[in-house]
């Protein structure tokens, strides 16, 4: 009788580790998969006590492999981003021209932050771009979260080595620390405030430090975002960056 | 004396640009503060198409102060320079589904300087300067553009072969060119486009330094791959067209070129114009290197020959230009452009350093220097030491 008490108390805490690393990101992937995006957002870049704040809105498709960005904060107001894969172009206001960018630059800071272009517009299918395994569980910003190896198995992976943290509840990243090659870790991305929308869940706000960068932080807020949504047609083409 | 009151004054304009965005970061705070608990609106009410984005006319600006002092050497007139340029920039905009509207008029005040070729003798004392002020109208046949308008054919940026208005600043290298009254056709599909336009107007008044008024043109833009290429022909009313091909685009590096054939009313060849270049960024972009050459038939291939032309951006026919910008952080960067004038082996160094004080506001340090002979493009007698600040905010 005691030994079935003790298989049946060791199965009722199986079920937190019956899961594999693929099945988890499988679900992380599903609520973060998306057809066509809509959002509007605000970007705040800080330094030590300095601060500067962006605003913008735009589309997505194909998880952000197509985006268009429109900048409406005073200082960069009329700045427009088209990206294509993994082409972009910029459109100027002040001279009325479209201007095709180096792919080299999408690793840049995004005007000045500590989120490049790639991260900002570009989606990954975390399933088609890494080899996973489930190294552990670990209490994050008080959610219970998975932690999960990825390692780059495609050239398209945006970085070589992450560390994510995933909600055991809601399958969302709570966390993911950023590798280069040689096993540095380069970014941190930390997602706060998870609000269901359209069958997903999102957070409310992210915050991004690029460890290269002393006492630097971006956080990026979403003030609304809609999946799924009609995109007004002829938006990722460059001759919309002229409307 | 004059220094100081200029000095004064720029603290003045200063001061106010930076309470000015203050109290605008504050305002942003604020509503972040407010937005926490409203994120994620059941109605979306928020603009974030052009559906809902048929606002009323938008006035937006900037205000931008170059202050430049330069000491000279002991066999110059003047010792000392000073001048003082400050600009206003109006950008009244309106947006609709299918049109938009968009002008932008700058003014300028100029004070102090010699005229003796640091600061661009363009500039009267007081000046105002309609840039473009144009209506576009977008169709399912194409977009019309009628008003006034710049229409650059070719890759946009330094060295430009096709670029009508070949006046050139070192500390502004980028600057925008007043446009001339026209109609612009532009025909898009998918990732091409074909482009048509007609011109009116004599705009260019600083002869012989500026450029050619355009009577008509034509462009067609395809791309592939990773390019895009295109072929460009302009008519001008200088007895002078240009008609040529360009590209930009990824080949591991950045690349991009341009060629430009000048010829006559009577299609007899008169010279050409080219560029070629390529860029790559290093560290996540935190540097970012650019080389490229520009040669123009016209251009002096002696020195004895230097002449001042509306026909090429400088003197000499062959130029190299290597560019590096380093991104220290979110707030500070440095340029370094450098020319190499190849005819007399001359360069033109404007180092910069540029910083972000609070949104919309940045001050850029520039420290020019030339190394060249006496007698060379670049001469290291022109001035033995430059400082340009300039201060620019936008609202």
């Amino acid at each position: 009788m005691k030994k079935i008490v003790a298989i049946a108390i060791f199965l009722s805490a199986f079920p937190l580790w019956s899961e594999t690393g693929l099945e988890i990101i499988k679900k992380v992937d599903n609520n973060q998969k998306f057809s066509t995006e809509k959002f509007q957002m605000r970007m705040i870049v800080e330094k030590g006590n300095r601060k500067m704040i962006k605003s913008f809105f735009g589309y997505g498709k194909d998880m952000g492999n197509n985006s268009f960005m429109e900048f409406t904060n005073p200082e960069d107001k009329g700045v427009k981003y088209l990206k294509l894969n993994d082409e972009l172009w910029i459109y100027f206001p002040d001279a009325d021209e479209v201007m095709k960018i180096s792919g080299h630059m999408l690793r840049q800071g995004m005007m000045g932050s500590d989120i490049s272009y790639e991260d900002m517009m570009r989606k990954e299918t975390l399933e088609k771009s890494y080899d996973v395994k489930l190294t552990g569980t670990q209490t994050v910003n008080n959610l219970e979260c998975f932690v999960v190896e990825l390692n780059a198995k495609t050239a398209e992976a945006l970085y070589e080595k992450q560390i994510i943290y995933v909600d055991k509840k809601k399958y969302v990243l709570v966390k993911i620390d950023m590798h280069a090659r040689g096993g540095r870790l380069l970014k941190t991305l930390e997602q706060f405030n998870f609000k269901k929308i359209d069958n997903r869940y999102l957070p409310q706000y992210m915050i991004m430090k690029d460890l290269r960068r002393k006492d630097s932080k971006t956080t990026i807020e979403f003030i609304s975002v809609q999946f799924d949504v009609k995109i007004p047609p002829g938006v990722f083409s460059k001759s919309y960056l002229k409307r | 004396m004059v220094q100081i009151t200029y000095i004064i004054k720029l603290s003045i304009i200063i001061f106010f640009i930076y309470i000015g965005n203050l109290k605008s970061i504050s305002a942003q705070e604020n509503d972040l503060d407010t937005q926490n608990d409203t994120a994620f609106p059941e109605n979306d009410s928020s603009a974030t198409s052009l559906e809902e984005y048929n606002q009323p006319i938008t006035l937006s600006g900037l205000l931008r102060n170059d202050s430049t002092y330069a000491r000279f050497d002991k066999n110059t007139i003047q010792r000392d320079y000073f001048s003082n340029l400050l600009e206003a920039r109006l950008i009244l905009e309106r947006k609709r589904i299918d049109w938009n509207f968009y002008t932008d008029m700058r003014l300028y005040r100029f004070e102090g300087g010699d005229k003796m070729g640091i600061q661009k003798a363009q500039y009267d004392k007081n000046q105002a300067k309609l840039m473009r002020a144009f209506l576009r109208y977008f169709s399912s046949i194409g977009d019309f553009t009628i008003g006034k308008l710049y229409i650059n054919a070719g890759n946009s940026g330094i060295f430009n072969p096709f670029e009508l208005d070949k006046s050139f600043q070192f500390s502004d290298l980028q600057y925008a060119r007043e446009g001339f009254s026209g109609i612009e056709y532009s025909l898009p599909w998918n990732l091409n486009n074909f482009n048509l336009f007609t011109a009116t107007g004599k705009n260019f008044k600083y002869e012989p330094v500026a450029g050619y008024n355009p009577i008509y043109g034509t462009s067609l833009q395809l791309h592939f791959l990773t390019i895009d290429a295109g072929m460009a022909m302009i008519h001008t009313d200088r007895n002078n067209n240009r008609s040529g091909l360009f590209f930009k685009g990824d080949m591991i590096l950045g690349v991009q070129g341009s060629y430009a054939a000048h010829i006559d009313d009577k299609i007899k060849f008169q010279y050409s114009e080219a560029n070629a270049g390529i860029d790559y960024s290093f560290y996540s972009g935190k540097i970012t290197t650019t080389l490229l050459y520009y040669y123009n038939e016209k251009g002096a291939r002696n020195k004895i020959n230097y002449q001042m032309s509306a026909e090429s951006f400088l003197k000499a026919r062959d130029y190299i230009l290597l560019s590096g910008v380093y991104q220290i952080d979110e707030f500070w960067n440095i340029q370094l452009p450098v020319f190499i004038n190849i005819v007399d082996q001359s360069t033109a160094v404007i180092p910069s350093l540029t910083t972000l004080l609070s949104g919309g506001l940045s001050v850029n340090v520039q420290l020019p220097f030339f190394t060249g002979k006496t007698s060379d493009e670049f001469s290291n007698t022109r001035n033995s030491f430059t400082l340009l600040l300039r201060v620019e905010g936008k609202f």
